[in-house]
């Protein structure tokens, strides 16, 4: 027990520190494209609500929209760039695996936690925005946006893992990596409810993690006004059985790594 | 003590698999020098990556009882983006050695003055070597690992490894490739030789010439 407490203080030394150099390299040395990060969500909320009023929609329409892309589009965002940092640790920070208690997982758990972290700051500051600016209210229940929040995450961790090591077994999905998150779009119900959608389409999208996180954040924000659906335990589930498959992969791909 | 059996390492290139290491075993003890021989694509490097733990093997054990440097080679261990004293940093909290001393020995040992500032990517073969070993012989492992870049270091450099690492830290466990036969006589006691991922001959370099024509056959 002793040396297993030894080894996790020894990960967790590593994992601060390549935290710390990755806050470094990721908002030192490229301030635009963390700024990118904040206004990339804001330039789509206003394409889509401007979208919405050129059609002749009613404006109120405009609200549930922001709605929308906070709770699937920016995760969705955090999908896409954690899931690239993971894949391209494999070229930035491979020098470090040659230090024996850097794990590959540390390296892609070290980026991929800046980006969370990262995104969570931009979501907080959007929603911040949004809010002064009365353009929408303080959600129902934080409870809920928490939870949703929290699936959302745990997914992308296992979906990250899952990339970074399947590239070592196929280099192929490094290529694919931006075509298959494009289509993730529609998982995470970026840019509608799930109670818009007929009851076999929902039935499928509710086997996606995300499909799922998105509706408990939009319950967590309209409470009972709204309709919305998820299911928790399938979610908890889903997540439990990706994680177990995504680290396997990892951890076969280490034995592949040549550097 | 480390202990290496059976080792066996496999890559996959377009289509075919390539052994690189095809069942070595080899023990290195406490204070022991031994020098790796070898032509190129022998699997001399294979074998120093993989007794540092950087790459894995697919078959075979290693047991490490005593702190193994990483490799001393011409890639790795830094980060390319980061400065020497970010990387020197990055080390120092992972291998819980006080930034400040490592610091105050690695500028003295590389003397390479304000470049220490400038990112590794912009590093001299000569001047990364340098930096490897400054930061290696300050956080002070039982045995270190070095593969080739002694022979890209200037004179100066060399002096200095040989005070610092070949003298003063005579008591360390070496594991050494070099195609330099000048460089393996002066540290190494134990001469083996790699052909074809085996190790096919073992030499006490100091009493027994014959491994010079191998490395002359170079």
């Amino acid at each position: 027990m002793g040396s297993f407490a030894a080894a996790l203080r020894v990960q967790f030394r590593v994992i601060s520190a390549i935290l710390l150099r990755e806050i470094g390299s990721r908002h030192g040395g490229d301030a635009v494209g963390t700024f990118w990060l904040l206004l990339e969500p804001v330039v789509i909320t206003l394409i889509v609500i401007g979208i919405h009023q050129a059609s002749g929609a009613p404006a109120v329409q405009s609200i549930p929209v922001i709605v929308f892309l906070l709770t699937g589009y920016v995760p969705h965002l955090m999908f896409r760039h954690a899931g690239l940092a993971g894949i391209s640790a494999l070229n930035a920070n491979s020098g470090l695996l040659y230090h024996r208690q850097v794990h590959f997982a540390d390296l892609v758990f070290g980026r991929l936690l800046v980006e969370i972290v990262t995104v969570l700051i931009a979501f907080t500051a959007i929603y911040f925005g949004f809010y002064v600016t009365g353009m929408i209210a303080l959600p129902h229940s934080l409870g809920y946006i928490y939870l949703g929040w929290f699936y959302h995450i745990w997914f992308i961790i296992t979906m990250c893992f899952f990339f970074t090591g399947g590239c070592l077994f196929w280099p192929i999905l490094r290529r694919l990596f931006q075509p298959l998150a494009l289509i993730m779009l529609l998982p995470y119900a970026a840019f509608f409810m799930l109670s818009w959608m007929s009851p076999e389409v929902r039935y499928y999208l509710l086997f996606f993690p995300p499909a799922n996180a998105a509706e408990i954040m939009r319950c967590g924000y309209f409470g009972d006004s709204a309709l919305t659906f998820f299911n928790i335990p399938y979610t908890s589930e889903a997540c439990l059985v990706l994680t177990f498959f995504s680290l396997l992969v990892m951890f076969r791909g280490r034995q592949r790594l040549e550097l | 003590m480390i202990e290496i059996i059976d080792l066996v390492k496999e890559y996959k290139t377009a289509g075919a698999r390539i052994r690189a290491l095809d069942g070595i075993s080899l023990t290195v003890e406490r204070g022991e020098h031994i020098g790796v021989l070898g032509r190129n694509g022998s699997g001399k490097s294979t074998l120093i990556r993989i007794v540092g733990g950087v790459e894995l093997p697919t078959r075979g054990k290693i047991t490490r009882k005593m702190s193994v440097s990483w490799p001393l080679a011409f890639r790795g261990g830094f980060h390319p983006n980061l400065s020497g004293y970010d990387n020197l940093r990055f080390l120092s909290r992972i291998y819980e050695r006080p930034f400040d001393e490592m610091c105050a020995y690695v500028e003295d040992f590389t003397e390479l003055g304000r470049r220490l500032e400038d990112p590794l990517h912009t590093y001299s073969s000569g001047m990364r070597a340098k930096l490897s070993f400054g930061a290696s012989l300050a956080i002070e492992f039982d045995c270190y690992l070095i593969d080739e870049v002694l022979a890209v270091g200037d004179q100066r450099f060399r002096k200095k490894c040989r005070v610092e690492l070949f003298e003063k830290r005579r008591d360390r466990a070496l594991l050494m490739v070099s195609h330099q036969p000048a460089t393996i006589q002066q540290t190494c006691e134990i001469g083996i030789l790699i052909k074809d991922g085996r190790c096919v001959d073992t030499f006490d370099i100091k009493a027994d010439r014959s491994w010079q024509k191998y490395a002359k056959a170079e």
